[in-house]
């Protein structure tokens, strides 16, 4: 068993030691400086530097900052502990039974590369091989509270930028994902379900020569949800998923900005949800040189849906969506032959999905 | 060893011995709790660092490792400034060493010449 943190009672002991022992040392400082002293009065020709007696000074004030500073560290590790970030790690396998739940590691072919206990987070992946198929595995499980906090301040590409983000969750969440690889065909998928409250923002921005350029992002949820996510590639051919299912109350919402010499813009969004929630996002994609004909109709089909309700003029944003979206409704129907697959439709009391 | 008492009409070597001895003796006192600084300090440290890793714990040995060459440096100056001491003592004692021999050297010649001078009229 170890520990990514240390104790702070014992940070707090090495810093009272230190400071201690500084303490004693430097009272001795005086009376060599004084005897040095007059040492060099008595018999100038044999002056003695006093530096080696500033060095020592110099010495004992490094050891008080030295103790600060650890002292501030332990006080970090119980700000740390309260806020149930403290990081324990168990190399053992001790949560072999949560591999087995999460991807059959468990099996006589698996492997459990890393497993580790973060207080109340839990963490582990492996891998199990069998014939031609590899499947890779890992999970999650937390409860309790989990904070992060960080920033950045850089230079890319001639122009200043900077990013701040953060997230708290308290409550319970338990995630898994997969990534299996037979041959000629992947997939990969995962699952993550939550219950409490997380709140989570994000910010950049940059400024060059040019102009300036920012986005803000904030997310907010209370309640329980279920998201699940999947992808699966075969040949020419991949498709991708993501479904929400969730009861509780949400809001996410994003803002971009740009301000440049001949240019001024901003775009936004926003996102809530309130009761039971259900949404769906996916994209499709296929080797164009087969299907570019088929997309183009599919294409053409939704931009004269979408222009007929803009010149009818007058229209509502929302029946203006609706429309664009039976029109890409069609190019994904198009698209089916080719994919093989289904296609889905927003529906529902308050879905996922752009307000009116 | 005793610094040597300068012999009547010898020169006096101008060197204030019992100044640089408490000087020496100050400074021995100094590096022994600068050594005891350093050994607490590293017997602290590994108390505190037990079952602790991570970027923190690297920081940390950073900072250790900046004071522990500051202290060593201390340390070795403080020496070298107790062996310049101790040498300018040694010198200053050799010196009067000599200007005492010297002087007993005149003396030993004053008295071979007053004895000559007396076997005559013996």
């Amino acid at each position: 068993m170890s520990t990514n943190a240390a104790d702070p009672d014992r940070l707090h002991g090495y810093a009272v030691g230190l400071r201690a022992q500084a303490q004693r040392s430097r009272a001795g400082v005086h009376p060599a400086t004084l005897a040095l002293t007059a040492h060099n009065l008595a018999g100038p020709d044999f002056a003695v530097d006093l530096a080696a007696v500033r060095a020592a000074l110099d010495v004992t004030r490094t050891a008080d900052r030295l103790a600060a500073e650890t002292d501030l560290l332990a006080a970090a590790f119980v700000a740390a502990d309260r806020s149930g970030t403290r990081v324990r790690r168990a190399e053992t396998g001790v949560i072999v039974g949560l591999l087995g739940a999460v991807g059959g590691v468990s099996s006589p072919d698996g492997t459990l590369r890393h497993a580790e206990v973060h207080g109340r987070h839990v963490r582990a992946d492996g891998s199990v091989v069998t014939g031609p198929l590899r499947v890779d595995a890992e999970g999650e499980i937390l409860v309790g509270t989990e904070t992060v906090a960080d920033g950045r301040l850089g230079w890319e590409d001639g122009r200043l930028t900077a990013e701040v983000w953060g997230h708290a969750f308290a409550g319970a969440r338990a995630g898994a994902s997969v990534d299996a690889d037979l041959g000629p065909a992947a997939a990969s998928g995962s699952v993550t379900a939550e219950a409490g409250a997380s709140a989570s923002g994000r910010a950049t921005g940059s400024v060059g020569l040019d102009g300036a350029r920012g986005r803000a992002e904030a997310d907010a949820f209370v309640g329980a949800r279920v998201t699940a996510e999947g992808q699966v590639e075969a040949g020419p051919a991949a498709a991708s998923g993501e479904v929400t299912a969730g009861f509780g109350l949400g809001a996410g919402g994003h803002v971009d900005g740009e301000l440049t010499w001949d240019r001024i813009s901003l775009a936004y969004g926003l996102e809530a949800f309130l009761g039971p929630g259900l949404g769906w996002d996916g994209t499709f994609t296929v080797n164009p040189r087969q299907a570019a004909s088929i997309a183009a109709d599919g294409a053409d089909a939704a931009w004269q849906r979408g222009t007929q309700v803009l010149d009818a003029g007058g229209r509502v944003a929302g029946r203006g969506g609706r429309a664009v979206l039976d029109g890409l409704d069609d190019a994904a129907g198009a698209l089916h032959g080719v994919l093989g697959g289904g296609t889905a439709t927003l529906r529902g009391i308050g879905h996922r999905g752009p307000l009116p | 060893m005793p610094f040597p008492t300068p012999l009547p009409g010898a020169t006096a070597i101008r060197f204030d011995d019992a100044a640089a001895r408490t000087a020496i003796a100050h400074l021995h006192d100094l590096v022994r709790d600068l050594r005891a600084l350093r050994d607490g300090e590293a017997r602290h440290a590994g108390s505190a660092r037990v079952d602790w890793r991570g970027p923190s714990r690297d920081r940390f040995e950073a900072r250790r490792a900046g004071f522990d060459a500051d202290l060593d440096a201390a340390i070795r100056a403080l020496l070298r400034t107790i062996d310049h001491l101790t040498a300018h003592r040694l010198d200053a004692a050799a010196r009067q060493e000599a200007a005492n021999a010297e002087e007993r050297h005149e003396r030993e010649r004053d008295l071979a010449r007053l004895a000559a001078l007396a076997a005559p009229a013996a």
